[in-house]
């Protein structure tokens, strides 16, 4: 039997299962498998990438959590091995455009995002798609112009539109474009010659997120070497194609380090006996799917409470659930992530996600990770 | 200067009859409103066109008026009415005596019901808890108020009449006891104007007392808040009535693809402000699960509140805001105050929104001293759609489109086909839940229009454009580059728009405290909460 096959007939039960395939429940699983466990990741879907790029942000963070350096530098590093790594580190600021031209601040961003930060006498051109109608370059370049005013930097902002080829019968959407660029080369020569004229005398395009579901460095680095210009993409409405393509890239990176994936169903029912937490049941077609493991992270998202029967629950210092009298809900049960968060703190969700999601990761495979939170 | 006859302040229900109703009279007018049109309790409400029903035990002359009513609003103006019948339904807890009393009361008056078994109500209607004992039907309706009002806005203007969104009336100028004009403020430009009448009528609901006040009379008003859910799911084809004496959250009303759950009943100091507390929604949710069980688990899109304006004349003040006549009251304070040329059209409920207009527009007709009869119970508020128009429509847009934007424009449909047909990416859907496409977007905020948008929460009042699910998430942001891309808006003014578009929004949804809709909540303020550091400045007034 090769390889292939035998992993097929390996049985339902794992190391660790992680439920949710956000930003922490990923890197809480590339963090187990990388100490040896062999780890389900369970999902319903590509949790919040759908909707953003993963920019990460540590401003109002309390930097001197323990852990903090070795998580950032952990996800990096997943980023880097995956093909879409990410730029910037715990130290640094960066304004990085919206599609409302505002500026957002990021410490970490994928590298296609990371080189939007407007710098003085930079000439920027705007590039919309005849069409996109969820994308309007005049008006965020309108809006760069007075938010870049603000911040006291000199860059100029120009709006141009390409026209782009649409498949017969169809809208243009950003969808239509990023799947084109994966799969059609004369799709990306068609692109780049209408991004050249532009790119002759601009230093930095700021455009819609199209760029590819699935490219990697190679591809949009290769892009920008052929315009010399530098590129950075906005995530439009959802879907956000730049965060789907992260998504995609740390997929296909954790199924090489024998991640294995269930997509597509929801956790029916933690089974959760004598403080032991055995398995899941998964919301499977016909039947539901039961997968045992050794331990459980759960990184469901903000609105997942109901998993663990619905009363408020907190985290002890290793991230583990107790109940409202403070004993734990099952000893072998870790939570990372927004199921964490609390209402009023939105901002450095990304940040508390890979933090919390690395550490519950080490602490799942027995690592003498130190995690306290606040 | 500007010269009219007649000025009506407040753009509700009743204020736009009342320019209707003048208008076919005749007589030129001018209607003011500090906000957008049926802004106040018109736009707050259940949108039932009440059959009577309701008031029969109580106030049998109130629901005369409404049986009366029903007719006339469901002949003139069928393109706002859903005419979904309604229950009366018996439910096992309440008093079997007043079912009897109810279904005699109704005959007595000329109110049409029907008595159904259990088995034969929840034929009709399978949501019903299996224990009722039966129901009586009667023809109660569902009225998109929105549409009321701006159809008789636009036929008025149609006819010449004038109206101004978003002009708040400053000054009543009166002169030897007698009304000279008016003058207002444009909110938006904050651009002063004086208009020259004879006359001016006060049918600002519940801000009557405060205008009132600027022509220096007295006009005791009552602000009694209903608080009321959207569901997102038609949990019953008819309007759902609970047969017992009126209280609260015991109507549930079928509009479109939601349905309408209210209200309460809480006096409240003005109609400004309004807040509504986690045990208010409870309540509501709790009563309405007895009529409807279904109710438990359906996903709250949306809470809002509105002030019914009661009229309570200083003999009557000690009553409850259920207590209290829902009759209007025309006050002609000429002959109460002296001040010639100034009258309160106060009270009364959207159903019986077109008799008031008659009643005031008698009044006026007489003071003006024109002779000509009112005629809004037969005139038609809208002309017949264009069916050529129709037919280009079938192949230019899919049928649900089709339909509903036929409703929502009727004649004018003809419009948004031949840009289609110019233009063909104007037939792009902008607002999945409504159906509204780039065509219809782009007419209502262009100048084509008599009723042009001027804020993005005005599309949709006039569109339904982010009224569903989403509640603007993704259409707002579309209809803010709309607004911008047809020069309606600079990028400042898009941008600003936006932002006030979001926090109304937000506010309806942010006493939500469960479910799908919290999700929503959540996607909207992580999408565009960043970009307008909207964490930072709102921080402390969310809740949880």
């Amino acid at each position: 039997m090769t390889r292939r096959q035998v992993r097929k007939v390996r049985s339902n039960h794992f190391d660790l299962i992680v439920a949710g395939a956000g930003i922490a429940g990923i890197t809480s699983a590339a963090a187990a498998a990388g100490r040896g466990l062999r780890v389900a990741l369970v999902s319903t879907g590509p949790g919040s990438f759908v909707l953003g790029a993963g920019c990460v942000e540590v401003q109002n963070m309390d930097r001197g959590m323990p852990s903090l350096d070795e998580a950032m530098g952990f996800f990096r590093n997943l980023t880097e091995l995956a093909g879409c790594g990410f730029r910037g580190g715990l130290g640094e600021v960066r304004y990085i455009p919206t599609i409302l031209g505002s500026f957002q601040t990021v410490s970490l961003a994928p590298f296609y995002m990371w080189s939007g930060e407007p710098e003085a006498a930079a000439q920027v051109a705007v590039v919309g798609i005849k069409g996109l109608s969820s994308f309007d370059s005049n008006f965020v370049a309108e809006r760069l112009v007075y938010h870049a005013g603000l911040l006291g930097r000199g860059s100029t902002y120009v709006a141009r539109e390409i026209e782009l080829s649409i498949a017969e019968g169809t809208v243009a959407g950003t969808l239509q474009f990023g799947n084109r660029f994966d799969r059609d080369a004369r799709f990306r020569a068609e692109l780049c010659d209408a991004l050249r004229p532009i790119a002759a005398k601009a230093s930095l395009i700021i455009l819609p997120g199209i760029l590819g579901l699935k490219s990697g460095q190679e591809e949009i680095e290769g892009l920008e070497k052929e315009l010399g210009c530098l590129l950075c993409e906005l995530p439009t409405l959802p879907p956000s194609v730049p965060g789907m393509r992260l998504f995609n890239r740390l997929e296909a990176r954790l199924r090489r380090a024998g991640v294995e994936f269930f997509t597509g169903f929801p956790i029916q029912k933690l089974q959760i006996e004598n403080a032991r937490c055995k398995g899941v049941l998964l919301d499977t077609p016909a039947r539901p799917l039961r997968l045992s493991s050794e331990s459980l992270i759960l990184a469901t998202g903000p609105f997942s409470g109901r998993l663990l029967g619905n009363h408020s629950f907190g985290v002890n210092g290793d991230l583990r659930p107790v109940d409202a009298t403070g004993a734990l809900i099952a000893e072998n049960l870790y939570a990372a992530g927004a199921i964490l968060r609390s209402s009023s703190s939105a901002r450095g969700g990304n940040a508390m996600a890979i933090l919390t999601g690395y550490a519950a990761g080490m602490l799942a495979a027995g690592a003498g990770v130190q995690y306290a939170q606040g | 200067m500007e010269k009219t006859q007649v000025v009506i302040i407040g753009g509700g229900a009743t204020g736009a009859g009342i320019l209707w109703d003048l208008s076919l009279r005749g007589i030129p007018a001018i209607l003011l409103e500090q906000r957008d049109l049926a802004n106040g309790a018109t736009g707050r409400c259940h949108g039932l066109l009440h059959s009577g029903g309701r008031y029969v035990v109580k106030d049998a002359h109130a629901a005369q008026e409404c049986v009366a009513e029903n007719k006339i609003i469901k002949h003139i103006a069928p393109h706002c009415v859903h005419d979904t019948g309604g229950l009366f339904v018996q439910c096992r807890q309440d008093d079997p005596a007043f079912f009897e009393q109810w279904y005699e009361s109704c005959i007595k008056i000329g109110l049409p019901s029907d008595r159904l078994s259990a088995d034969e109500a929840l034929g009709m209607e399978p949501n019903l808890p299996t224990d009722i004992l039966g129901a009586f039907t009667c023809p109660d309706a569902h009225v998109d108020v929105f549409q009321l009002t701006l159809s008789n806005i636009e036929s008025a203007v149609a006819r010449g009449a004038q109206f101004k969104t978003y002009c708040e009336v400053k000054a009543i100028d009166i002169a030897g006891g007698k009304v000279k004009g008016v003058r207002y403020r444009d909110t938006l430009t904050g651009d002063e104007g004086y208009i020259g009448c004879e006359m001016v009528i006060n049918a600002a609901g519940g801000w009557a007392e405060k205008v009132a006040e600027l022509a220096g009379v007295e006009v005791p008003l009552r602000c009694d808040k209903g608080t009321l859910l959207i569901l997102n799911h038609r949990l019953s084809s008819r309007v759902i009535n609970r047969c017992r004496k009126p209280g609260d959250a015991d109507i549930l009303v079928p509009a479109g693809p939601v349905c309408i759950l209210g209200t309460s009943s809480i006096t409240v100091p003005g109609p400004e402000g309004l807040t509504v507390s986690q045990e208010e929604i409870q309540h509501l949710i709790d009563l309405g699960t007895e009529l409807v069980p279904a109710l438990a688990n359906a996903r709250v899109l949306r809470i809002f509140s509105g002030v019914r304006p009661l009229y309570v004349p200083k003999s009557a003040s000690g009553a409850g805001g259920r207590e209290i006549s829902r009759g209007f009251a025309l006050l002609d304070h000429e002959a109460l105050n002296n001040v010639k040329g100034f009258i309160s059209i106060v009270g009364g409920k959207l159903t019986t929104y077109r008799m008031m207009a008659q009643a005031t527009v008698n009044l006026v007709a007489e003071k003006l001293g024109v002779n000509v009869p009112c005629t809004t119970h037969e005139v038609l508020l809208r002309q017949a759609h264009d069916e050529a128009a129709l037919r280009k429509a079938h192949k230019l847009l899919p049928l649900p489109v089709v339909e509903k934007a036929d409703k929502r424009l009727g004649p004018n449909l003809a419009k948004i086909v031949s840009a289609i047909e110019a233009r063909p990416e104007l037939a792009e859907v902008i607002c999945e839940c409504e159906l509204v496409t780039r065509a219809e977007l782009e007419y209502v905020l262009g100048t084509e229009t008599s009723l042009p948008a001027k804020t993005i929460a005005d599309i949709g009042r006039r569109t339904r454009l982010g009224f569903g699910p989403c509640q603007g998430t993704f259409c707002g942001y579309k209809a803010m580059l709309a607004g911008f891309q047809t020069h309606r808006w600079n990028a400042a003014e898009a941008s600003a728009q936006f932002e006030r578009y979001l926090d109304e929004r937000w506010k309806g949804q942010s006493s939500i405290n469960q479910g799908k809709q919290v999700e929503q909540l959540y996607l909207s303020h992580d999408l565009f909460g960043v970009a307008y550091n909207f964490h930072d400045k709102k921080a402390g007034e969310e809740g949880a």
